[in-house]
């Protein structure tokens, strides 16, 4: 079975895309509940395009110039694996060969990459940054693993595709497994890093933190990289709890359901602290999974 | 078997006659000693795939050495690690004093745990266990006088492992009157499950001890701190594995169908083995946990071993072909990256004398290639694809839900993304961030140290993108596990009945990408400019000379606020308590012994006046 590469790369351009567009979507509404009228939608456009066209760019050593090329990879990894349109050997062309574990750990390659560029650049801000966001992950991890091991008991496989398939005819997971749905979209508000759990980027304490050295064309691939690992990570979310789309309409919206939620919530709440998020994530959104858990095996 | 003998006369040979060598010339030791270990293995080599048993009687006891692929599978972690530690620890030791003790404790451990693999019957395992023991113990305080407290943990611990293996082992003997695994394996279902259970359970604190299982791992965080380098990484990439082998034999060669029986079964393990499996994963939740706050280089990695034993243990306690195969793959894992983790922190301890990471920092533009197997070693501890990290966790877990044993999954995959945490941490401390100044003149290691992490890393590429040369061998390894059905391997894919992952898609996308990214920065995109590293965005404030700006210190304070109701106990405090404790109630005790002649007089007149008293109750 072959695999398309034109597919491939359609795929790629289309989270890219795609993912850029809706962070100016958010920007938008944002700035409109801020009663201000906010930058055009096809803002993050200008913002790549401008530093990918940057004459120069400071590098900090060889790891700064291959770290954000060890994220992009995670994210584009990520995605081709990832069933973007169900049914579909064009889109999502390595979705057959992969499964949710492989998923979940190539997820965290290209935080590495990110991570090992920001110590590189020996910005205190930006390493205090990734002590913070790594910590946060530990703590949005749990409700997130609680609902996907909740998923795959339940259908007793691994694999997002036949996930994806076992939802066919309306039977979403969404209204079969609430309580794993409730704890993973708890989890995606720690996943997407908006309000209240920004306290690795902190933009008025940390200036930024981890993206507060890129310049030039590392931010233009560190910017890209964000873009599609929020894609994938959409897409991911619209497959496991959303039924998956059979085709691009359904796909743009059910993801962009899906990412209203944490641009909502994101509007209204002040940050959290490291600990508190943690804390948070181990509370209720734990609870939550683990009853969803208990349920399933009993 | 000869050539069984032949490795064994090898290794100790070689071990009596270091001192005698090292006297003459430490060239002429060294070179020998190399040549002893790769005729050894050579040796071994030519053993690979054959089973063969001779047994001998000695003074009444009928030994029985043998080898299995299933032994051949674990004496291959010594055998590999020892012959590429030994050039490090060359360069390594070259400067220092007593390199004949060393040396001499080095090749006994060696050749004990070659020893062990060959026993075929508990009284030779407990002899070479022991052997084992006191020559790693020997090499745990090589330091002297800053060791002494470790050595004697470690020595200590040990031996109440030991004496726990020999109580299991002398009750074994007085009731079937033999003692090597076929006769004990047949007539173990004989026992009743009681005096069963007090079998296992003696031979758990035995094994559990050197596998540095939760609660009696505690020596296991000091001991590798304070011994040398390229000791430690044999310590933790091998001996480890000898406490992994004896559960094997503990867990499936010895099975005894009494104790399933008699305590039932969790989804088709026995519970005996389910609550090891337990006893496993918190062991990987906790000490991965723990080793996040550390602040020196050889604790975290400690610690770090300690959880990823944890692993091995969870996959050998449910006892299912994914699992054990899952296990065995960890096992293989482990020895290869703890080995090449410990090795780098030996050669920068080597170049700059120090593992504290607040003190270190930098040292990727000194030591390069250091970085990178570091780089790959902790890829792989995290389990990231597409190195060979991930086939062992993704064969683990995928166990794990085919067997619907969802809480213990929860915890295994909680302490995996922990791992990425303290892997991160190590990296970032002694290899990125500003280099200080008295590190300015660094060099990297020598070769004879480089080679041996280079030949590491690329074993665990390969086996990262091809597992299946790794299953094959682990499946040849199963068939001698009775009990578990050895792993089918038809294809090259990584299958399980719930889900499947093509490692060559996997490994050539993201390679493919990564190239990708790389010749796409280069070619299409303007110049980047280098600046120093004290150049960085310090929103206009100017920076004053010599101001450091390294955030290194309590690196994951945020997270040790956030677990400290369960990081701020510790099991090594409370036998520290317990000796405390127990030491004051033998202080009352000692008021027994009044040194006045009249109370001891008192003593004798009162006991008789008992027996007196009791004398138609007592029978002679």
């Amino acid at each position: 079975m072959s695999v398309s590469i034109f597919g491939l790369l359609m795929t790629i351009l289309l989270a890219w895309v795609v993912g850029l567009l809706y962070m100016g979507i958010s920007r938008k509404i944002t700035a409109r509940v801020q009663n201000r009228y906010g930058p055009p939608v096809h803002q993050q456009f200008i913002d790549v395009i401008k530093l990918f066209r940057k004459k120069t760019a400071i590098s900090h050593g060889t790891m700064f110039h291959l770290g954000p090329v060890m994220a992009i990879t995670g994210s584009i990894s990520t995605l081709l694996f990832i069933p973007v349109l169900t049914g579909s050997r064009f889109w999502g062309a390595l979705s057959f060969q992969g499964d949710l574990i492989l998923i979940l750990y190539l997820m965290v390659f290209g935080s590495l990459g990110m991570a090992l560029a920001v110590g590189e650049s020996a910005n205190p801000n930006g390493i205090i940054g990734v002590s913070r966001g790594l910590t946060q992950m530990l703590g949005f991890e749990l409700p997130f693993l609680l609902a996907v091991i909740t998923l795959m008991v339940q259908y007793n496989t691994t694999s997002l595709v036949a996930l994806t398939q076992a939802q066919a005819g309306g039977h979403w997971n969404l209204f079969h497994s609430p309580l794993a749905s409730a704890a993973a979209f708890l989890a995606l508000l720690g996943m997407m890093g908006h309000q209240p759990f920004d306290v690795p980027i902190a933009p008025a304490e940390i200036a930024s933190g981890p993206m507060s050295e890129f310049g030039g064309k590392y931010l233009g691939m560190m910017m890209s990289s964000r873009s599609i690992f929020v894609f994938a990570k959409l897409a991911l979310f619209s497959d496991l709890f959303l039924g998956g789309s059979g085709n691009v309409v359904s796909l743009l919206l059910k993801t962009f359901a899906i990412f209203l939620w944490p641009v909502f919530v994101g509007l209204i709440y002040p940050r959290y602290r490291t600990e508190q998020s943690v804390r948070f994530f181990w509370g209720w959104p734990a609870a939550i999974g683990l009853l969803g858990l208990i349920l399933v095996v009993w | 078997m000869n050539l069984i003998i032949d490795i064994l006369a090898i290794l100790f040979g070689s071990a009596i006659l270091t001192p005698v060598l090292g006297k003459i010339s430490r060239s002429l030791r060294n070179f020998l000693l190399f040549v002893a270990v790769t005729w050894a293995g050579f040796l071994f080599l030519k053993l690979y795939g054959e089973t063969a048993s001779f047994t001998w009687t000695m003074a009444g006891f009928t030994l029985v050495w043998r080898t299995t692929p299933l032994a051949w599978f674990f004496g291959s972690i010594p055998m590999a690690l020892g012959l590429l530690i030994l050039p490090f620890s060359f360069s390594y030791l070259w400067t220092r004093e007593r390199q004949d003790y060393f040396y001499f404790a080095f090749m006994m451990t060696l050749g004990s745990m070659m020893g062990i693999l060959f026993a075929g019957d508990f009284l030779s395992m407990f002899f070479f266990w022991e052997i084992m023991t006191w020559s790693s113990f020997l090499n745990v305080i090589y330091y002297r006088y800053e060791a002494q407290k470790a050595g004697l943990k470690y020595f200590v611990m040990s031996l109440i492992g030991a004496y726990s293996m020999l109580l299991a082992i002398v009750f074994l003997f007085a009731q079937f009157g033999a003692l090597d695994f076929q006769t004990i394996s047949i007539h173990l279902d004989e026992l009743s499950t009681g005096s069963l259970l007090m079998v296992y359970i003696l031979f758990l604190i035995g094994f559990g001890v050197k596998a540095a299982v939760i609660p009696l791992h505690t020596w296991a965080p000091d001991a590798y701190e304070v011994s040398p380098a390229p000791f430690t990484a044999l310590f933790s990439g091998a001996l480890s594995k000898m406490g992994v082998y004896g559960f094997v034999v503990l867990l499936f060669l010895l099975s005894g169908l009494k104790l399933t029986q008699g305590m039932g079964n969790v989804y088709g393990t026995p519970t005996f083995h389910y609550v090891v499996a337990w006893f496993g994963a918190i062991t990987a939740f906790i000490a991965t946990l723990i080793a996040v706050v550390q602040e020196d280089a050889k604790k975290l990695l400690a610690y770090s071993s300690v959880g990823q034993v944890g692993y091995i243990i969870l996959g050998l306690g449910v006892a299912s072909t994914l699992s054990v195969a899952g296990a065995f793959y960890q096992a293989l894992n482990h020895a290869i990256f703890k080995g090449m983790l410990f090795l780098v922190v030996g050669g920068v301890f080597y170049r700059t004398g120090t593992h504290d990471m607040a003190k270190l920092g930098g040292l990727i533009k000194k030591m390069p290639y250091s970085f990178v197997v570091m780089l790959f070693g902790i890829i792989t501890l995290a389990g990231i694809p597409p190195l060979s990290g991930f086939p062992a966790k993704w064969i683990l877990y995928e166990a794990l839900v085919d067997k619907h044993m969802v809480f213990l999954l929860v915890v295994a995959m909680i302490a995996s993304t922990g791992a990425f945490l303290y892997a991160y941490r190590l990296i970032a401390s002694i290899f990125l961030g500003p280099l200080p100044e008295e590190f300015q003149d660094v060099k990297e290691v020598p070769w004879s140290m480089r080679l041996p992490m280079i030949l590491l890393t690329l074993l665990t590429v390969l086996f990262g993108v091809v597992p299946s040369l790794a299953l094959r061998f682990i499946s040849k390894a199963m068939a001698f596990v009775p009990g578990v059905v050895p792993l089918n391997l038809k294809t090259f894919w990584l299958t399980s009945p719930t889900g499947h992952v093509n490692p060559f898609a996997v490994s050539s996308a993201v390679g493919t990408v990564f190239l990708a990214g790389v010749a796409a920065l280069a070619l299409f995109w303007s110049r980047s400019q280098k600046v120093s590293q004290t150049d960085i965005h310090t929103s206009g404030e100017p920076v004053p000379e010599g101001a450091s700006f390294k955030y290194a210190t309590d690196f994951y304070r945020p997270f040790a606020r956030a677990f400290w109701p369960i990081i701020r106990h510790s099991v090594d405090r409370l036998y520290a308590v317990l000796a405390t404790n127990l030491e004051n109630i033998f202080e009352y005790l000692r008021f027994v012994y009044t040194g006045n002649g009249q109370t001891y007089a008192l003593y004798v007149i009162l006991f008789l006046a008992t027996l007196f008293i009791f004398a138609k109750h007592i029978v002679f």
